[in-house]
C-alpha cells in the first residue's frame, strides 16, 4: 500500500525573504516521499512555518523550486488551486469557519470543487467524524466548540478533500493542555494509516514516536535531519544538541 | 428590543413635542376674549342665566333658593373664563326621590288602563305638588366649576361639565334620568306590594318635564384648545389630503420614494461591493497586475470625488449638467446619483468589513483549494457582510431620508409631494407633518427588519 520510493513532495533550493532585508528561508532542500510522516522542529523564528506554508505556496517562496508530485508549483502557469485541493493543511488557529456548522464547514469544499453531490459529501464527512468522535457535533457551530474539538474538525475538514499530504502547522500550540492529547491521537491514527505527513510542532513526544524522520531547523536553513532515534539520542549539530537541552 | 422600544418612545415624544407646539400655534392664532370680566359681573350672569333656565314651578323656586359664587376667575384658553365658584342649592334629589315611585304608581293605579292624558297633562298635575317639596328641601353647598365661552359672534356662552349641572339643580337631572328608565311602578294592592308595567310613559314624561331645566349639554363645539385644534385640524386635514384627492399625491410621491430607494440601493450595495473587493485585492497582494492598479486607481478617485462633494451639489450636476441635456429623465438621473453617492459610502463598510475578517480563514479557504474569487464569495464576504449589517442598515436609513434631495431636480418623490400640497393648500403644517411621519415609519420598520435579521444571523453562530 506504501510506496515509500516515491517522493510526493521536492524542495530544491528554496529561499525566502521579507522585506528583501529578512532572510526566513536560506536555500533549504527537502524531500518527502509517499505515506513519510516528517517532524519539522527548531526554536522560533527558524523559519519552519514558513517553510511549510511555502508548501502549498500560502508564502509565496523568492527564489528556488517546489515540486508536488513531479509539477513545479512555483510556476506562475501551475493551478496552485488544483494543487492545494491534494494537501490538506491544518491551522495553529483552527480557522473553522464560524458562519458554517460543522457538517456545511467539512462539505463545502468537496462540494464546490470536487462537484461531489450533497448526500455524498455529507455521508463522507459524518463517516469521518465518526472516527474523530465528533458525529454528534455535526450541527453544532464552530463557537460551540473546544479547541480540541475545533482542531480534530479542522483535521477532517482537510481529510474531506481526501488529500495526498497533510500539512499541520503547529497544531496543538493553541490548545489547553488537557486538549492536547486528544488531537495528537487524531494525528497518530492519520499516520498509522499511511498518510503523507508534514507536521510543525513543539510535540517532542509525537516526534518521537510518530516521525519518521525529523527535520530540525534553525535560522531559515536545514542544521540537521534524520530519524528520531538519531536527532534524539545522538545529536550530531551542536545547535541541536542546545535546542533538545531547552525543550526536553 | 429595547432600542427598538427606545425609538418608538422617542417618536412618541416627538409627535407629542409637535402635538403641542400646534396648539400652542393654534391658540395663540385664534382671536382674543374679553379678559376684562370682573368677578361680580361673572357672578351676576351666571346667576341670572341660571334664573333664565328655570321656566317651571319647581325650578323657580329651586331658583329663587340657589345663589351662585364665584370665588375666582381664571384664565383657561384664549376664549375661555374658568369661573371657580361655591353653590348653595337645595338637596331636591334627597327630598323627591324616596317619594316618587310612590307618586308615580299612585297615579298609574288611578288611571288604571285608561291613558288619554298627555304629558304636558299631568306635568300641570303634578307641577303644585314637586313646588311644595322642592320648597321643603335642605340647604346645602358645593363647590364647582363653571365655564363663560366668548363665542364672539353669538356673545358668551355658559357652559359646564353635566355633573355641575346636576349639583346646580339639586340632583333634579338625576332624577330625571332614572325616571326616564323607569320601566315598572310598585302598586299596593289589598296589602299586596306588586310590580306593574307602565303602558305608556306619558306620566313619566309629565313628571320630568316638570322638574327638568332644558338647557343643551352640547358645548360650544371649540370650546376649549384641543377641541378648536382637533376641529382645526380636521378642516385642515380635509383641505390638504381628502379635498381634490391630494392623499393621491402623497401616495404617488411614496411610491417615487420607494422606488427611488430601492433602486438607488441595489445600485450602490453592487457598486459599494465591487469598489470594496478591488481595493481589497489591491491591499492584500503583494503584486498587482496593470489592470488591477488601474481600477484601484478609478476606485480611490471615484471615492474621493463622491465623499468629498455635498449630495445635493451631486444631483444637481448629475442631472442639469450630464443628463438633461441627454434628454434623460430625472427618475433615472436621481436614480444613478443616489446610487452612486450611496455605493461609496457602502464601499468603505464593506472594506471595513473584509479587512476585519481574519486573514486565517482566506487562507484556510486557500488551502481546501478555493481560489480567491471563491474564497471571498462563500468564506470572507458573508462574514464580512454580517459584521457590517448594522453600519450597512445605518447607511441604507440615511439613503432612504437622503432621498428627499430629489426635490432639488423637482423629481416627484415623497417631499415634493408634501411640498406640491403646501403650496396648494398654503397650509405648511399638514403636509410637512405627513411626509415627516411617513418617513419616519419607513425608517422605524427598516431599523426593526434589519435588528431581526441581525438578531438571526446571530443566532446562527451560537
Amino acid at each position: 500500500m506504501i510506496n515509500t520510493n516515491e517522493t510526493i513532495i521536492k524542495v530544491e533550493n528554496l529561499h525566502k525573504c521579507f522585506k528583501d532585508t529578512i532572510h526566513a528561508l536560506g536555500g533549504v532542500n527537502v524531500e518527502i516521499k509517499r505515506g513519510e510522516v516528517v517532524v519539522i522542529i527548531g526554536p522560533s523564528g527558524s523559519g519552519k512555518s514558513t517553510l511549510l506554508r511555502s508548501l502549498n505556496m500560502l508564502e509565496e517562496p523568492t527564489d528556488g523550486h517546489i515540486y508536488f508530485e513531479g509539477v513545479d508549483i512555483m510556476n506562475p502557469k501551475t493551478d496552485i488551486n488544483k494543487m492545494r485541493q491534494k494537501m490538506g493543511m491544518v491551522f495553529q488557529q483552527f480557522n473553522l469557519f464560524p458562519h458554517m456548522t460543522v457538517l456545511k464547514n467539512m462539505t463545502i469544499a468537496p462540494m464546490k470543487l470536487l462537484k461531489k453531490s450533497k448526500e455524498e459529501a455529507e455521508k463522507k464527512a459524518l463517516e469521518l467524524l465518526a472516527t474523530v468522535g465528533l458525529a454528534d457535533r455535526a450541527n453544532a457551530y464552530p463557537s460551540q466548540l473546544s479547541g480540541g474539538q475545533k482542531q480534530r474538525v479542522a483535521i477532517v475538514r482537510a481529510l474531506c478533500m481526501e488529500p495526498d499530504v497533510m500539512l499541520f502547522d503547529e497544531p496543538t500550540s493553541a490548545l489547553d493542555p488537557e486538549m492536547v492529547g486528544e488531537v495528537l491521537e487524531v494525528m497518530n491514527k492519520l499516520a498509522a494509516d499511511g498518510m503523507t505527513m508534514a507536521v510543525v510542532t513543539h510535540e517532542m513526544g509525537f516526534a518521537r514516536e510518530v516521525a519518521d524522520r525529523i527535520i530540525f531547523m534553525s535560522d531559515g536553513v536545514i542544521v540537521e535531519e534524520g530519524t528520531p532515534t538519531e536527532i534524539f539520542e545522538n545529536p550530531k549539530n551542536e545547535r541541536t544538541r542546545e535546542f533538545l537541552r531547552c525543550v526536553l | 428590543m429595547s432600542k427598538n422600544k427606545k425609538r418608538i418612545t422617542l417618536a412618541a415624544v416627538i409627535l407629542l413635542l409637535l402635538a403641542a407646539a400646534a396648539v400652542l400655534f393654534f391658540s395663540i392664532r385664534s382671536g382674543t376674549v374679553a379678559r376684562d370680566m370682573s368677578v361680580e359681573e361673572a357672578e351676576q350672569l351666571l346667576n341670572e342665566t341660571f334664573d333664565g333656565m328655570a321656566k317651571t314651578d319647581p325650578l323657580k323656586v329651586l331658583a329663587e333658593k340657589n345663589h351662585i359664587k364665584v370665588n375666582s376667575l381664571d384664565w383657561g384658553s384664549e376664549k375661555d373664563i374658568i369661573a371657580d365658584c361655591t353653590v348653595t342649592t337645595v338637596d331636591a334629589y334627597g327630598t323627591i326621590a324616596p317619594l316618587y315611585s310612590e307618586f308615580l304608581s299612585a297615579e298609574a293605579k288611578k288611571l288604571g288602563g285608561a291613558m288619554f292624558k298627555s304629558a304636558l297633562n299631568f306635568k300641570m298635575e303634578f307641577e303644585d305638588r314637586l313646588t311644595e317639596l322642592v320648597a321643603s328641601a335642605p340647604e346645602k353647598t358645593e363647590n364647582i366649576k363653571i365655564y363663560i365661552y366668548d363665542t364672539q359672534d353669538q356673545g358668551l356662552v355658559v357652559y359646564s361639565e353635566d355633573k355641575a349641572v346636576d349639583t346646580l339643580y339639586g340632583g333634579l337631572i338625576t332624577m330625571a334620568a332614572e325616571v326616564d328608565k323607569m320601566t315598572h311602578y310598585t302598586v299596593n294592592e289589598n296589602g299586596v306590594e306588586k310590580s306593574v308595567e307602565i303602558e305608556t310613559n306619558n306620566v313619566n314624561k309629565g313628571f320630568i318635564q316638570c322638574i327638568a331645566p332644558r338647557y343643551s349639554v352640547d358645548k360650544p363645539d371649540t370650546a376649549t384648545a384641543i377641541v378648536r385644534f382637533y376641529n382645526d385640524l380636521k378642516k385642515d386635514f380635509v383641505k390638504n389630503f381628502i379635498e381634490h384627492d391630494r392623499w393621491l399625491t402623497i401616495l404617488k410621491g411614496l411610491a417615487v420614494t420607494v422606488e427611488l430607494t430601492v433602486c438607488a440601493l441595489l445600485i450602490g450595495i453592487v457598486l459599494g461591493f465591487i469598489i470594496a473587493f478591488v481595493r481589497c485585492t489591491y491591499d492584500k497582494m503583494s503584486k498587482h497586475g496593470i489592470l488591477l492598479s488601474i481600477f484601484n486607481k478609478i476606485a480611490k478617485i471615484y471615492l474621493t470625488v463622491i465623499r468629498g462633494t455635498p449630495v445635493v451639489v451631486q444631483i444637481m450636476i448629475i442631472y442639469f449638467v450630464i443628463f438633461m441635456p441627454l434628454g434623460v429623465n430625472k427618475f433615472l438621473a436621481a436614480v444613478i446619483c443616489f446610487g452612486l453617492n450611496s455605493g461609496a459610502y457602502v464601499a468603505e463598510i464593506v472594506r471595513g468589513g473584509i479587512m476585519s475578517v481574519d486573514d486565517g480563514q482566506t487562507e484556510a479557504g486557500r488551502s481546501l483549494g478555493f481560489g480567491y474569487m471563491a474564497t471571498m464569495y462563500h468564506i470572507v464576504f458573508p462574514q464580512a457582510f454580517k459584521a457590517v449589517l448594522p453600519a450597512l442598515a445605518n447607511e441604507f436609513v440615511v439613503l432612504l431620508k437622503e432621498t428627499s434631495i430629489a426635490f432639488y431636480i423637482g423629481l416627484g418623490d415623497l417631499m415634493y409631494a408634501g411640498n406640491a400640497i403646501r403650496a396648494a393648500t398654503y397650509s405648511a403644517f399638514m403636509p410637512l407633518i405627513a411626509v415627516a411621519i411617513i418617513y419616519l415609519i419607513m425608517v422605524l420598520g427598516l431599523s426593526k427588519l434589519v435588528s431581526l435579521l441581525e438578531k438571526k444571523l446571530r443566532n446562527n453562530e451560537r
